[in-house]
């Protein structure tokens, strides 16, 4: 999907910018005795913004480690069931972080909530940003479920 | 019900998730949820998935991961690590058994730019092994020298791994990282020692080298060698100098790999894009289990399963080599089946508080733990590292084979663990200079 494409873009820019401004606040702050007061805020924020906008795109691709060493075991049939099973608890879990997350960011916004201890670094973004990246996993499982409802109905044989 | 019974059907109920594929993250984080609610209610429920994964993915100490993996991914498209092996390989042609020895050098050194094994191991099958396979070295030792050299990662600064255990116990990242020094470097003395030994009574798994390698060679293999080392200065010289926090390392560490692969012509901007997304995707994974793994462990606090097992261990009065022996087991036993990331955000919460009852050095437990991970990583038939191998060498080694070539290895760590556990300030001694 292109939105989980776009979400991880903002994701990777997201770690360029903790990267430049962390280098550069070391250097900054070497050379010239100057630091860059906003560098916890930013940083931390940012990656947490990473972090949920990249679970979509993690998501998709079904990259959550699992343990596949049981898989023999059991019958043939029970291949979709068990993916199914596996990304209701995966909806479960995110529904539940997307929950906490919007209440957190729905907070955050009602306020405009700026850093404490820099002058004026906005917060919200990132926690609106974590709160949409949450929901947008919660999406994709969606939409995964249909597609193996869809091929169980057809009688697919496959493997998670 | 007891906390101990409801820990235990808990832990059943995880295994019976993991053997049917659910992912590691869901398993604990649904378990810890429905565990929560019957134990304690909705409000904790809530109020526990409200705060944790915001609070520990923007907490700036742990920003260090994924810059950690982002210097990994950008010395990796750089080149920097075919280099390294090149200049190991010639210094030690002499040697018997000169490419299993470049091998491990070279992932040490490797070790020092990127903190995952698995990446480590992947990236040499495809280098190391064909070539070895070339000059018909055996292809298990090979495989298994591969497999076994790239848990190196773990315990050599950046260690990915030292970070989550971190992450668990809110122990320092700065004197965890430090602490994996030594007993990184003395891991790799004795697999080359190691090496050395199998080859005088098994010398025809690695004949010598019909290559003629001249001084000249040699020379110009070397001087490719400073990225890395001065990849190694930036990470390490700094946070052991104090000049600077881990996370501002990992940032400085990711831009530095990022201007000598620069500076050397070696990624463009789709190498650099690539190295961005999959930093993303990574440590969205990481920090997924990670999450799920908190809450796991606040759940077993709160059902009482923590304080009841702490109390066992005590009453039974196991002291701490019954304790480290009952923590080997476990590690031992489910490291066959589980991978070494979820290993540790499974075992780590309720052992954790155990040792510190027993008053148990942190920073050296952190270091057993992680070689008890390393030691996982490597056992069949899960051992993440060997799928790694198994993976990247596109069918060159049987899984027989590669099983049987990393025995060697195995036993190899277990000397090294002895060690550790034997002389504790191998771990703690580096870190108290900082």
């Amino acid at each position: 999907m292109l939105i989980e494409r776009l979400a991880s873009a903002v994701a990777a820019i997201a770690l360029a910018v903790v990267m430049l401004v962390g280098v550069t606040d070391i250097v900054a702050g070497e050379v010239l005795g100057v630091f860059l007061a906003f560098k916890v805020d930013m940083s931390g924020t940012l990656t947490a913004a990473a972090i949920f906008l990249a679970w979509p795109l993690v998501q998709s691709r079904n990259e959550h480690i699992n343990v596949d060493l049981f898989f023999g075991i059991f019958p043939r049939w029970s291949i979709i069931p068990r993916e199914i099973i596996a990304k209701l608890a995966g909806f479960v879990f995110f529904a539940l972080i997307a929950r906490g997350t919007w209440k957190v960011a729905l907070d955050s916004l009602a306020i405009r909530e700026k850093s404490a201890a820099t002058l004026g670094y906005p917060i919200w973004p990132a926690k609106l940003a974590c709160a949409i990246g949450a929901s947008l996993v919660l999406l994709v499982i969606t939409l995964q479920i249909g597609r193996l409802i869809l091929e169980m109905w057809r009688g697919r044989n496959g493997q998670i | 019900m007891g906390g101990l019974e409801t820990g235990l059907i808990a832990f059943a109920a995880l295994l019976g998730l993991l053997a049917m594929g659910v992912p590691v993250a869901f398993a604990l984080g649904v378990i810890a949820a429905a565990g929560m609610y019957l134990t304690v209610g909705s409000t904790f429920l809530f109020t526990t998935f409200q705060t944790t994964p915001y609070t520990l993915t923007s907490d700036y100490t742990f920003v260090v991961v994924p810059m950690f993996v982002l210097m990994g991914g950008i010395a990796g498209r750089a080149g920097i690590i075919s280099d390294l092996y090149t200049a190991a390989h010639y210094m030690l042609d002499r040697i018997k058994g000169s490419l299993l020895m470049a091998t491990i050098i070279a992932q040490a050194g490797f070790a020092a730019a990127s903190g995952s094994t698995v990446v480590a191991s992947s990236v040499f099958t495809r280098m190391a092994l064909p070539e070895m396979l070339r000059f018909g070295y055996n292809g298990g030792i090979a495989g298994g020298c591969i497999a076994a050299a790239g848990t190196l990662a773990g315990l050599i600064p950046p260690s990915i791994a030292m970070v989550l255990y971190a992450m668990l116990t809110t122990q320092p990242v700065g004197e965890l990282l430090i602490a994996g020094i030594i007993p990184g470097v003395l891991t790799a003395g004795a697999y080359m020692i190691g090496v050395r030994v199998m080859l005088i009574f098994r010398p025809e798994w690695a004949p010598p080298s019909k290559m003629t390698i001249t001084w000249g060679m040699r020379g110009r293999a070397m001087a490719k060698v400073w990225s890395v080392l001065l990849l190694m200065t930036l990470v390490m010289g700094g946070i052991y100098a104090g000049y600077y926090p881990p996370s501002a390392a990992g940032a400085v560490g990711a831009a530095g790999a990022l201007i000598i692969a620069l500076s050397m012509r070696r990624i463009g901007g789709s190498d650099i894009w690539e190295a961005l997304l999959e930093a993303a995707r990574i440590s969205a994974m990481i920090f997924a289990i990670v999450i799920a793994g908190l809450i796991f462990s606040r759940f077993l606090l709160i059902s009482g399963f923590i304080g009841e097992v702490r109390g066992f261990v005590i009453a039974s009065d196991l002291g701490v080599t019954g304790f480290l022996l009952i923590t080997i087991a476990i590690f031992l036993v489910l490291g066959m089946f589980i991978d070494s990331v979820s290993l540790l955000v499974i075992a780590v919460p309720f052992l954790y508080p155990i040792a510190q009852a027993l008053q148990i050095d942190p920073i050296w437990f952190a270091v057993i733990i992680i070689k008890l991970i390393e030691i996982a990583a490597i056992t069949p038939p899960v051992g993440l590292n060997l799928y790694a191998v198994l993976a990247a060498a596109n069918g060159a080694l049987k899984p027989g084979e590669l099983f049987r070539g990393i025995t060697p290895f195995i036993a190899i760590e277990f000397v090294v663990l002895g060690l550790l556990i034997a002389f504790p300030a191998l771990v703690t001694w580096l870190p108290t200079t900082m």
